[in-house]
């Protein structure tokens, strides 16, 4: 009873693709054990080695969620955009209040090096959520400008626009070293 | 590439062809002592996967596996490379080692 609720904690924990070979392992072991010691040292060991697989588990699980995800990932690093942007505005205004206004072309050089660094975090979590991310900045730029009452210039509205979508692509193309072999 | 990718590179290469997750387990434990969970062995695998450094099959069901089938890995041409890479690279640096120890 205890076996068989500790492998469906663990199935449900795992991608399909690997919780037939993970859980097919276990019970193999779990075969081989019980014909050379019994099945009570068996089931210690079955029990001992799902909790221990646990860990490993919900990391595979989180890596194919997020591989299958680049939306998610997208969002996230849209949310985090936004966050470091009030961080740094709130930071830098007191010193240089251009930053703060909100059609101040100094806010956007500001941010696109913070747009570029979380593309490129995100593009190691999903290769491709990076131009998912450009993608949204891209439409929100264009209904900000389209819904603004202010008064704008053109070439303001062109690199807002443009910049969010450029710095989101190419910091999500920066090669990653540690995926060199 | 990371330690344990590497330990499980080099058990699949010993191995050969039919490894998948109990051998590969048993391979390091009795190489290098190192007791690991099925769940850290199939995470690295994954890993490995995705970087196009080993490919896997599903085999047939087994009565022993309750009815489930083995997932057997081989690594790829990618990944003999950087096997070499590392190796080279572990080999250099020992040298370097070696130097530096004899000098003192």
């Amino acid at each position: 009873m205890i076996l068989s609720w500790a492998t469906r904690i663990l199935s449900s924990l795992l991608p399909e693709e690997d919780a037939e070979a993970v859980v097919g392992d276990l019970c193999e072991e779990y075969e081989h054990r019980s014909k050379a010691a019994g099945p009570s040292v068996a089931g210690i060991y079955y029990l001992r080695e799902v909790c221990r697989s646990i860990s490993a588990a919900l990391r595979l699980r989180a890596v194919e969620v997020v591989r299958k995800a680049p939306w998610g990932v997208a969002i996230g690093s849209y949310l985090l955009v936004g966050v470091s942007q009030i961080g740094l505005t709130l930071m830098l205004s007191p010193i240089w209040p251009e930053v703060a206004q909100t059609t101040s072309a100094w806010g956007i050089v500001v941010v696109t090096p913070v747009v570029a660094s979380i593309a490129y975090v995100a593009a190691k979590l999903n290769r491709v959520a990076p131009f998912f991310l450009g993608v949204m900045m891209f439409a929100v730029a264009a209904l900000l400008i389209v819904a603004t009452t202010e008064t704008i210039s053109t070439g303001y509205a062109l690199s807002f626009l443009v910049l969010g979508l450029l710095s989101a692509v190419l910091g999500g193309s920066i090669p990653c070293p540690r995926q060199r072999p | 590439m990371g330690t344990l990718e590497l330990i499980v590179l080099l058990s699949l290469l010993s191995l050969g062809t039919d490894a998948y997750g109990i051998p590969i387990r048993d391979e390091i434990h009795r190489r290098i002592g190192r007791n690991i969970s099925f769940g850290a062995v199939y995470v690295t695998l994954q890993r490995l996967q995705g970087k196009g450094l080993v490919e896997s099959r599903t085999g047939e069901p087994t009565a022993e596996r309750g009815g489930r089938a083995k997932k057997f890995f081989r690594v790829t041409k990618a990944g003999r490379q950087a096997v070499d890479h590392s190796r080279h690279a572990i080999e250099a640096m020992s040298a370097g080692l070696q130097e530096a120890r004899g000098a003192v």
